[in-house]
């Protein structure tokens, strides 16, 4: 029998709190279409995504309803296309996206994932192909999403790939200028990318990740804020201890949602159960944000001084219930910060709160990094590529997983306001300081060695 | 050992009346095999199920009950119990929470009920609990039942939600598992 509390408190933190299940995403392997002929490629590719996908989305919802929980996203990750056309031109790799597109276009899911290339020690022959595919691909299609791994913390950093991308960030920038840069919303690039992610524009299913695989990306921002109100508003005077725990007791809550409702549609599919997915993930309504939290626990605005510490102390207790609460915890596992998708945090921006270097700052503590930031569109792609290469060497030093989305908005200043509609948000677009001051840097090419580990300090 | 019945007993609460009952029963040989009690608000009502001695009926203990309990303010009422059906006999069904929330009002509980009994699906527990701070000046009344296995879970919540509408409530059906998840270890 369930206590009346027990009810109550579930069905606040459903109907009052946003809590849903952010997405799912099924990881199809594609390494088995591959095949030396591009056209025989293509259809293996769309008759498997297709075959595999086509109740996906149906599944989703009724387990949805079942519980009584949203699957707000269903989402589609496939092997690494740079391995799966590896024989491929640049030109068949956009044609072999396009399929990618139709096929997701078909099972009617909205972004699929994997249009990506693993390059941190080195890019092969298909990997640099793809890299010079990205700009045509993701203006061609609606639905596809790309990311790059160009560092490791066992490789190092892969300097050329950073200067590649920064070219290929600002290309596809000018592509999709119609729309303010949108293609660049669904590329990322990546330090250390773990093979499972649920979340886009990084997800891809990794080569060490089964034949067919569901992942599950839980939400919560909001139920973590309106469990910290309460709490505060019984006793304002609560030490970090105690809201440490409280997050934690939230976090456990929220993934146990995620692992309950993964299972179960990975049982109707009868594929296998592969992670949840910890982040917590901001979309652009408020009362769903994670900005709003830094509110709660008495900082003006995310970026003021505090921030960062406030931020480890969130990522590390829904790392710490979130991990209690499933058998199978991985992808990125912490709390996001998107300028664009968290309303709070782009007001924050706006506010002139938050600037780029301690977005950069806090991302040493956050799950991914820099994130939907929009900066100016005259940005030079020397400057592009510096700023990633920042990112990537946070994420190398400190072993994490960091990632850099920047959107060098064509045609928008510093200050200028940019919409990408829907769950991509709005934002100010971000200044940046010494613009033109990193090219003899970035030029330099090659490799920056892994770090030693063993003289920690 | 015999027969089982179902010994209930209908009072106003006060300490003592689960003591006084099972006493009674002890000292006339019968076995308490399970036992519930519920109080809404000052109104106790007890369910005891009894195994029968060979040498006591069910009226005879209705009779014996009646007398005893009499002086103490409680009313008894026997009946005889089948035995449950086997595991297997049984039909599938999963288990829902139905929440009701919303003004009080006459027929409520009613309309959401019959609806269910229409659908054939079986309440294993209801009540009614005064709001919440997030459910202020409402009542909310929660249901856990039994959906047979075969019945569709679109059409009862379509018939639900009808309710819902004709009557200005927000009625919600969410499995029980997800209840347990969140909340249970």
């Amino acid at each position: 029998m369930l206590s009346e509390r027990e009810v109550i408190s579930t069905l606040e933190m459903v109907k009052n709190e946003n809590l849903d299940v952010r997405t799912v995403t099924l990881g199809i392997s594609l390494f088995d279409c591959a095949s030396h002929d591009q056209a025989k490629t293509r259809e293996a590719v769309r008759e498997k995504i297709v075959r595999i996908g086509a109740d996906f989305v149906a599944k989703c919802d009724r387990v949805g309803a079942k519980y009584g929980i949203p699957v707000v996203n269903k989402r589609i990750a496939v092997s690494p296309i740079a391995v799966v056309g590896a024989s491929f031109s640049s030109g068949e790799l956009v044609a072999l996206a396009q399929t990618l597109d139709q096929a997701a276009r078909e099972v009617g899911i909205d972004f699929i994932g994997g249009f990506s290339a693993l390059v941190e020690k080195g890019a092969a022959r298909g990997d640099a192909a793809l890299m010079d595919a990205i700009p045509e691909a993701l203006q061609s299609t609606q639905r596809v999403c790309a990311s790059v791994n160009v560092a490791s913390s066992k490789s190092g950093i892969n300097m050329d790939a950073v200067w590649t991308m920064g070219r290929v960030i600002k290309e596809t920038a000018r592509l999709t200028a119609d729309r303010d840069g949108l293609g660049c919303a669904k590329l990322c690039v990546f330090a250390n990318i773990p093979e499972d992610i649920p979340f886009m524009a990084g997800a891809y299913l990794g080569t060490g990740e089964p034949d067919t695989v569901i992942n599950v990306g839980v939400s919560g921002p909001g139920v973590v804020k309106k469990a910290v109100d309460r709490a505060l508003a019984h006793d304002p005077g609560l030490s970090f201890d105690r809201l440490s725990e409280i997050i934690k007791r939230t976090a456990y809550k929220v993934t146990r949602v995620g692992e309950l409702i993964g299972r179960e549609v990975a049982s109707e599919l009868g594929v296998l159960f592969g992670i949840v997915d910890l982040s917590l993930a901001p979309t652009p309504n408020v009362g769903d944000s994670v900005g709003e939290i830094f509110q709660s626990l008495g900082l003006e605005g995310i970026g003021v001084p505090g921030s960062t510490a406030l931020l480890a102390l969130l990522n590390d207790a829904v790392k710490k219930g979130g991990a209690f609460a499933s058998s199978h915890v991985g992808g990125l596992s912490g709390a996001f910060i998107p300028v664009s998708e968290d309303v709070n945090i782009a007001q924050s921006v706006a506010q002139g709160c938050l600037c780029l270097e301690k977005l950069e700052a806090m991302t040493c503590v956050c799950s991914v990094g820099l994130d939907m930031v929009p900066v100016p569109g005259e940005t030079p792609a020397e400057t592009i590529a510096a700023i990633v290469a920042d990112e990537m060497a946070i994420g190398v030093i400190n072993k994490k997983t960091t990632a850099a989305r920047l959107i060098p908005v064509p045609g928008k200043a510093a200050g200028q306001e940019v919409e990408f509609g829907g769950l991509l948000g709005r934002a100010p677009i971000m200044s940046l300081r010494h613009m033109q001051g990193s090219a003899g840097f970035i030029r330099h090419g090659g490799r920056i060695p892994a770090p030693l580990h063993s003289l920690v300090n | 050992m015999s027969a089982q019945v179902a010994v209930t007993v209908l009072g106003t609460d006060r300490p003592g009346i689960v003591c006084e009952v099972a006493s009674l029963l002890a000292g006339k040989g019968c076995n308490i095999d399970d036992l519930t009690q519920t109080v809404l608000q000052d109104e106790f009502a007890g369910i005891f199920l009894v195994s029968l001695p060979q040498s006591v009926g069910s009226k005879q203990l209705l009779t014996d009950l009646s007398t005893e309990l009499a002086p103490l303010g409680l009313v008894p009422y026997v009946k005889s119990v089948q035995p449950p059906k086997p595991p297997g006999s049984r039909l599938q069904v999963e288990p829902f929470v139905v929440v009701c929330i919303g003004e009080d009002q006459v027929g409520l509980i009613a309309a959401v009920t019959c609806e269910m009994k229409r659908m054939e699906v079986n309440i294993t527990n209801i009540r009614s609990v005064p709001g919440t701070a997030a459910f202020a000046h409402r009542v909310v009344t929660i249901l856990e039942v039994d959906v047979p296995a075969d019945q569709e879970l679109q059409e009862v919540t379509a018939a639900l939600s009808r309710i819902g509408e004709e009557r200005n409530i927000q009625v919600t059906i969410q499995h029980k598992r997800i209840f347990e998840d969140i909340c249970r270890v």
